[in-house]
């Protein structure tokens, strides 16, 4: 699995969509139900997935899928 | 099936609920859900689906019920966890979720939203902030120990107050002390101070349960034995203001569950357990009285341990039954004789021990107690039997034992299925009061006729007006009755107490005896005293209720006319009676007309209302002896 299909299955497991609707630009803002609780619980999932500690003021700057990506890529 | 799948199945499944079997389909796949973020997701998923979308086509698959909760720091997630685990139990909860920290606002004002959204349920969820939050930077022990007294002594009175004002149950949280104040502390008499302190706060919590009926305290040490259970995660806290881990808050809306499953009358009542390899290691028509493994070894001690339970349950008022495949000469040598066995044959209300489908057994049992099928939990260690069920009776929960008998004990008793608020007299007397229904059907063989039958009983029924004694009774049966519930209310006891109060209302309790015991309080009549527009007084019977255990012996008759006579009594011109169908009482749907009542309306939300002109009374039951303070003495009921 991509790193990106991995993050949009978290991604589902949180919120109430498909993961197929989520591409590398879609923004959290947008995502339906996104809030500060499931932005903690995506970074919780993903530091579990990926075995790696994100810096969180950079995380919580992230934007889009594709600036998570980033920060994972560069944490791995 | 994963999580994840189950959870896809659901979105596609909530898009079509007009077909019935979909809405089921989804209650399938939540009982099956059994990780924490699956559950607040599922839930997530599900608060877009009304009540009517559940019920659609008429049906009543899905009960509703109104919750409000405050808080001191943000939970709006428990409200996805405990949409999880209410719709697995066919509940719908509306929400009213109050503003971060306005719990004191919205407690103590008696016009807040929270008030105004009239709950059945008031959840307060509060963490150690309301403490912590109102001491120095630099506090000591000194400073801890008087404000712990100052919180406590404030916040006990808010929810005294609450609580006697409000019909809602207030349901409220004990708070841990959290390891890093502990540890904030470096000597240890001081910690040991503030371990002491810190308990005595949460005992005051603790003691407004007993003080109020209508106040629940949830042990939060308690939920924290599970392991995986976490008090907080920190960047939750800190960036989400989300003081308590998602653990906990899932922990506590299970609990919550229960609580809601008594308030709405779906507590589970009766306990059908299987036999080989459930009560007993081995098989007894193969192994025999002494290769069974009871007793005498570490894993026959579990066996013992998971009968001593079952016990207790039962001593608290839970039926037992027994639904097992076997030649019953067998099964009775273990109850009969086996030394070791802890359950014996009169702890029992039925047996079907035989080799018919477990759930036809399971009918069959519901039946001669007289309860549905949906009260019954089932245990068995068979998973093949265990799905049986499942498919075939859904609305059985079903406990599948795995095998290792040590784990029985926390298998049957972590869902709480039989919790209630209040154990009653009724409870504790439950067992004898099913042997003499035994007896009496064991004497009624020996008769003709049902009303020579009847006659030798020599039932008598006492009317009277409930006291303090009487009313979690009366409440409960409100609250239990399915069948003879004629418009379903569900009263608290602080909402019975209230009508008891109030001159217009006349609440009766219902009494039965005869030759074989006291069956104890077994019903209870609603009445309103009305004005009429032309200034006659008119009575509503808005609503009777009776113990399924006492049916068809004429008890509802003589309370009716009972009351029709104390209308007349009073100068009243009319008494009207309501009735309002359900799944379960449709059996009742002519009570009214069957006593000389006639129709004369039926509005919107499917009550019928009858009327009864008082001119031709029914006769008196004529084997019935009625005790009835409105024919002794006048006003009594005033």
């Amino acid at each position: 699995m991509s790193m990106h299909d991995q993050l949009a299955a978290l991604i589902e497991s949180l919120l109430d969509i498909d993961m197929e609707e989520l591409t590398a630009d879609s923004h959290f803002k947008d995502l339906p139900g996104w809030d500060s609780v499931n932005a903690m619980r995506l970074i919780a999932h993903i530091e579990t997935e990926f075995a790696i500690k994100l810096p969180i003021k950079e995380y919580l700057k992230a934007e889009t899928l594709a600036d998570v990506q980033t920060l994972i890529a560069r944490a791995a | 099936m994963e999580n994840l799948q189950r959870l896809r199945e659901i979105r596609s499944l909530k898009k079509n609920l007009t077909d019935p079997a979909n809405a089921e389909a989804i209650v399938k796949h939540l009982r099956e859900i059994d990780e924490v973020a699956s559950m607040a997701k599922a839930g997530f998923s599900l608060q877009s689906v009304s009540l009517d979308q559940w019920n659609a086509n008429g049906r009543n698959f899905v009960k509703p019920v109104r919750i409000g909760i405050v808080s001191n720091f943000m939970c709006g997630e428990i409200e996805n966890y405990l949409r999880f685990n209410l719709t697995r139990e066919c509940i719908c909860p509306e929400f009213y979720l109050g503003d971060f920290d306005q719990y004191i606002f919205e407690l103590m004002n008696e016009n807040s939203e929270l008030q105004q959204f009239n709950p059945a349920l008031t959840v307060c969820l509060l963490d150690e902030h309301v403490v912590t939050d109102r001491l120095s930077d630099e506090w000591f022990i000194d400073e801890m120990e008087a404000k712990l007294t100052e919180v406590s002594t404030s916040l006990c009175e808010l929810f005294s107050r609450y609580a006697s004002r409000s019909s809602s149950v207030l349901v409220l949280n004990t708070i841990p002390l959290a390891a890093l104040t502990y540890q904030g502390i470096i000597d240890y008499r001081s910690k040991a101070r503030l371990s002491r302190a810190w308990r005595e706060f949460n005992n005051q919590l603790l003691d407004l349960a007993a003080a109020h009926k209508n106040i629940v305290v949830l042990d939060t040490e308690l939920f924290q034995q599970n392991s995986s259970v976490k008090l907080r995660d920190v960047r939750m806290a800190s960036y989400a203001k989300m003081y308590m881990d998602e653990t906990l808050l899932a922990e506590i809306a299970a609990e919550i569950r229960k609580v809601v499953q008594s308030i709405v009358g779906k507590t589970k009542k009766c306990l059908v357990l299987d036999c080989d390899n459930t009560l007993w290691g081995g098989v007894i028509g193969d192994d025999g009285l002494e290769g069974i493994v009871l007793g005498d070894s570490p894993e026959g001690e579990a066996f013992v341990a998971f009968h001593r339970t079952i016990k207790r349950l039962a001593k608290q008022g839970v039926i037992l039954a027994i639904n097992s495949k076997n030649d019953k000469v067998n099964t009775d040598k273990v109850f009969d004789s086996h030394p070791d066995s802890v359950l014996r044959q009169d702890d029992f209300v039925t047996q079907s021990v035989n080799w018919d489908p477990k759930h036809e057994n399971l009918k069959t049992i519901a039946a001669q107690i007289n309860i549905g099928t949906d009260h019954l939990v089932f245990v068995d260690d068979s998973e093949f039997e265990c799905n049986l069920v499942k498919g075939m009776l859904p609305e059985v929960h079903v406990i599948n034992l795995a095998g290792e008998a040590s784990e029985f004990v926390e298998a049957l008793l972590a869902g709480g299925w039989f919790n209630t608020l209040e154990l009653t007299s009724e409870d504790f007397q439950r067992a004898s009061q099913y042997k003499s229904q035994v007896a009496r059907e064991d004497f009624r063989a020996a008769y003709d006729s049902y009303e020579d039958y009847l006659r030798e009983l020599e039932i008598s029924v006492e009317l009277f007006v409930p006291d303090e004694i009487a009313l979690p009774r009366i409440a409960q049966l409100t609250q239990r009755t399915n069948q003879f519930n004629l418009t379903t209310w569900r009263l608290s006891e602080s909402e019975v107490q209230v009508m008891m109060a109030d001159h217009n209302w006349l609440v009766l309790g219902i009494r039965a005896a005869d030759r074989f015991g006291d069956n104890g309080i077994v019903g209870a009549m609603f009445i309103q005293r009305s004005q009429q527009a032309d200034g006659s007084l008119a009575f509503i019977v808005k609503n009777v209720l009776l113990s399924c255990r006492v049916f068809s012996r004429g008890i509802e008759t003589s309370a009716l006319r009972e009351v029709l006579l104390l209308a007349r009594e009073e100068g009243a011109s009319k008494v009207y009676g309501e009735y309002i169908p359900s799944a379960k009482n449709g059996k009742f749907e002519h009570f009214f007309e069957t006593h000389g009542f006639e129709a004369v309306d039926k509005n919107t939300n499917d009550t019928t209302t009858y009327v009864h002109p008082l001119r031709d009374l029914p006769e008196a039951v004529s084997w019935i002896a009625i005790k009835s303070h409105t024919t002794e003495t006048e006003n009594v009921y005033a």
